[in-house]
C-alpha cells in the first residue's frame, strides 16, 4: 500500500468510527447524547473534508516501511501475550531480554542486566515497596491455586 | 488591614519553613515525590494518597509541610520525559514536547532541559510572589467564575490548542472532536445513561487518561524510533556530546523575561480556577508565546520560547491552584483532593477559618512547595548533563525499555489488564496519527478536558432553562468571549492569504 493510500484509509476509519459513535447516539435519550451529537457531526464533516482532501490519489514516493512496521506491532502485541500469560513480574523482564535479542540484535549481557533491574524495580519497588499488586497472569494465578 | 495581616502571615508561614528541623519535611516529600516519579505509573497523586495514612498521627504543621513538598516535586518531572522522548509525565507537560523534543532531536536536550528547569523554578516565585499580594483578592474573583465561565474557559483552551497546532487547523480540529468523544465513553453525569460502552464492562468507567497517553505517545514515539532506523533519538551514537549547554537555556529565559512573565501570570490566574487545571494553562501560555512572537519564530520545530512559556505556566499554577481548595475548599485536581483529604483529617477544614485565623498554616504550604520547586530544579539543573545523555542511548535499549515501562505504567494506576490493552491499541493509532501528520495533542487534552467541558455545559443549560443565566451581566463571560472570538478569528485572519501572496 502506498503512503497517500495507507493516508487515504487511516482518515477514512476515523471517519468510520466517528460515524458509529453517532449512530450509536440513536438509542441514547436527548440529554445523553447533546454532547455527542454536538462533537460528533462537524468532526464527522471535517472528516469528510479531509477524505476529499487525502484522496488516494496524492500518492507520495516514500520507502516501505510496512514489514518494520508489521515485525515492531507484532513484538508489542508480544509483550501483552506475555504479560497476560506469565504476569507482569515475569513477563516483562522476559519480553525486555528478547525483543533487546532479536529485534534488535543487542549482546546478552546489556539485554540481561536491563530485564534484572526491571524485574528489581518492579517486585521490588512496586510490589513490595509501594504495595501495588502486579498482574499475576494466567501462569501466576495457576501457581497461586495449585500450591499449598 | 487586610493586606497587613496577609504579609505578617507571609511572613511567619516563611519562617516556620525554613525552621529546623521543619525544612527537612518538604525536602524529603520532594526527593521522595522525584525519586517514585521515575518509577511506571505512580504520580505524586499515588504517592500522596500513600503518604496520608502514615501521617495520621502527625502534626498538622508536620503534614503541610511535607504535602507541599510532594505536590511540588513531580512537576518537573514530567517535562524532562517530554523533553527527552516526546512523552509528556502528566497532562500539562503536553505543551512542553511541542519544541522541547524537536530540541532533543536536534541535539539541543541539555539547553531545553536546562530552560525548563529555570523556568519552573522561576515561574514557581512568580506564582507564590502573585499569591502572596493578591490572596485578599483573589478569593472574592474566584466567585466570579460559574459555570458559564468554566465552560468557555475550556472553550478557550480547546480553541487554543486547535490555532497553535502545526500542520493545520482542521485536522487538529477532528483530532480535537475524537479526543471529546473519546472523554463521553462510560456514563452521562446527569442521566446516567451508558454510551459508547459496547457492552463492555469494562468501559463503563470511561477510558483513563494515563494508558491513551501512555499508547499514543510513549509507544507510538518508540515504534516510530524503531522502524525509522535511527541509532538514537538525537541521532547520535552512545556518548556522543550534546551540542546545547544550560546556560543557553538559562540565557534563553532571560532574553525573554517579558514572555516569562506574561506566562507565570497566566498561569496562575488560571491555576486558581477551579476544575480546569494546568493543561489549559500551560497550552494558554505555548498559545501567547506563539501568536506574540516577532517574526513568527521556528514554534513546533525547536523554538526555546516554547519550552520557556509552558514551563513558566505550569509551575506558576500549582500556587494559584491552592486557592480554591484553601478558600473553598474546591480541589481543581487529584493532587488538590487529596491534599484536601489530607488537611481535614488534621481537622484544618478549608474556608473562611483557615484563611483567617490559620493563615500562617496556608502559607506554610505555600512556602514550601515553593522550596519544593526551586528544590526540583536546582536538582534537575544538576542533572542535566546525565538527563541528556538519554538522547544517545541506542535504540535497541530504549525502545524496549519504554515499550515495557508503558506496559506497566498503564496497568499501575488502576490495576486493570485492560488499560494494557488500550495503550498498545492508542499506540497502533498514535503511531499511524504521527505517520499521517494528525496531531496528537489536541486528542489528548479533548480528552481531558472533557468531562469537564460536558459537565458544565449541561449546568449551563440547565441555568438557561431556568432563566438564571444573565450573559450580559457577567463580565467575565463576556471577557472569556472575546478571547475565544479573538483567538479563532486572529487565526482565520493569518490563514487568509494576502492579495500579493495568493497572485504570486
Amino acid at each position: 500500500m502506498t503512503r497517500g493510500r495507507e493516508a487515504f484509509v487511516v482518515t477514512a476509519v476515523l471517519a468510520a468510527l466517528v460515524a458509529l459513535a453517532m449512530i450509536s447516539t440513536i438509542s441514547l435519550g436527548p440529554v445523553a447524547r447533546r454532547m455527542p451529537l454536538l462533537v460528533a457531526v462537524p468532526t464527522f464533516l471535517l472528516l469528510l473534508v479531509e477524505l476529499v482532501r487525502r484522496g488516494p490519489s496524492t500518492s507520495l514516493p516514500t520507502p516501505d516501511r510496512a514489514p518494520a512496521e508489521r515485525r515492531l506491532f507484532a513484538w508489542v502485541g508480544g509483550l501483552l501475550a506475555l504479560v497476560i500469560v506469565c504476569g507482569m513480574t515475569a513477563g516483562v523482564p522476559l519480553f525486555l531480554v528478547a525483543s533487546a535479542r532479536r529485534l534488535f540484535g543487542e549482546r546478552w549481557m546489556p539485554a540481561l542486566a536491563m530485564a534484572l533491574a526491571m524485574a528489581v524495580v518492579l517486585a521490588g519497588g512496586l510490589e513490595y515497596g509501594l504495595g501495588i499488586r502486579l498482574y499475576p497472569g494466567i501462569a501466576g494465578r495457576w501457581l497461586q491455586e495449585s500450591l499449598p | 488591614v487586610v493586606i497587613e495581616a496577609t504579609l505578617v502571615a507571609a511572613w511567619e508561614g516563611l519562617r516556620l519553613v525554613f525552621a529546623w528541623p521543619n525544612v527537612l519535611y518538604p525536602l524529603a516529600g520532594t526527593l521522595l515525590a522525584m525519586a517514585v516519579a521515575f518509577l511506571p505509573g505512580v504520580s505524586g497523586v499515588t504517592l500522596m494518597a500513600l503518604a496520608v495514612p502514615f501521617t495520621l498521627t502527625w502534626d498538622p504543621l508536620e503534614v503541610v509541610l511535607l504535602f507541599g513538598g510532594l505536590v511540588g516535586g513531580a512537576t518537573f518531572m514530567g517535562s524532562v520525559t517530554a523533553i527527552l522522548f516526546n512523552v509528556p509525565g502528566t497532562g500539562p507537560s503536553a505543551a512542553t514536547l511541542l519544541d522541547g523534543y524537536p530540541l532533543a532531536q536536534q541535539g539541543q536536550a541539555r539547553t531545553a532541559l536546562g530552560c525548563a528547569a529555570l523556568s519552573s523554578a522561576m515561574g514557581s516565585s512568580v506564582g507564590v510572589l502573585l499569591l502572596v499580594l493578591l490572596v485578599p483578592f483573589m478569593t472574592r474573583a474566584i466567585l466570579a467564575f460559574g459555570p458559564l465561565e468554566l465552560l468557555l474557559l475550556v472553550v478557550w483552551g480547546l480553541a487554543t490548542i486547535v490555532v497553535i497546532t502545526r500542520g493545520g487547523a482542521v485536522p487538529a480540529a477532528i483530532a480535537t472532536g475524537i479526543g471529546l468523544l473519546l472523554s463521553l465513553v462510560g456514563h452521562d453525569p446527569l442521566t446516567g445513561e451508558r454510551r459508547f460502552t459496547f457492552g463492555s464492562l469494562f468501559l463503563w468507567d470511561g477510558l483513563s487518561l494515563v494508558p491513551v497517553m501512555l499508547g499514543i505517545f510513549s509507544i507510538a514515539e518508540m515504534a516510530d524510533l524503531a522502524v525509522s532506523g535511527r541509532r538514537s533519538i538525537s541521532g547520535a551514537g552512545p556518548g556522543a556530546g550534546s551540542s546545547g549547554s544550560v546556560l543557553a537555556g538559562a540565557r534563553a529565559l532571560f532574553q525573554n523575561v517579558g514572555l516569562f512573565l506574561r506566562c507565570s501570570v497566566i498561569g496562575t490566574v488560571i491555576g486558581a480556577v477551579p476544575g480546569i487545571g494546568g493543561t489549559v494553562a500551560s497550552f494558554m501560555a505555548y498559545g501567547h508565546a506563539v501568536q506574540s512572537a516577532r517574526g513568527g519564530g521556528r514554534f513546533g520545530q525547536g523554538d526555546i520560547r516554547g519550552v520557556l512559556a509552558p514551563e513558566a505556566a505550569h509551575d506558576a499554577k500549582d500556587a494559584g491552584a491552592l486557592v480554591p481548595v484553601l478558600a473553598f475548599g474546591i480541589p481543581g485536581s487529584d493532587a488538590t483532593a487529596v491534599l484536601m483529604a489530607a488537611l481535614v483529617l488534621h481537622g484544618l477544614a478549608p474556608g473562611r477559618e483557615l484563611m483567617t485565623d490559620q493563615l500562617p498554616l496556608v502559607f506554610v504550604l505555600i512556602w514550601s512547595l515553593f522550596l519544593s520547586n526551586w528544590v526540583t530544579s536546582l536538582l534537575g539543573l544538576a542533572l542535566v548533563s546525565p538527563l541528556s545523555r538519554l538522547t544517545s542511548v541506542r535504540v535497541g535499549l530504549i525502545v524496549p525499555l519504554v515499550l515495557a515501562l508503558a506496559a506497566v505504567g498503564a496497568f499501575a494506576e488502576q490495576q486493570r489488564i485492560g488499560d494494557v490493552l488500550v495503550a498498545v491499541l492508542f499506540g497502533v493509532a498514535g503511531y499511524y496519527m504521527k505517520k499521517h501528520g494528525w496531531p496528537r495533542i489536541p486528542l489528548v487534552v479533548a480528552l481531558l478536558l472533557g468531562a469537564s467541558l460536558e459537565r458544565h455545559l449541561h449546568v449551563t443549560l440547565r441555568l438557561h432553562a431556568l432563566d438564571r443565566l444573565d450573559v450580559l451581566g457577567r463580565p467575565v463571560a463576556l471577557l472569556l468571549l472575546l478571547l475565544v472570538a479573538v483567538t479563532v478569528g486572529s487565526s482565520l485572519i493569518k490563514r487568509i492569504p494576502l492579495p500579493r501572496e495568493a497572485s504570486s
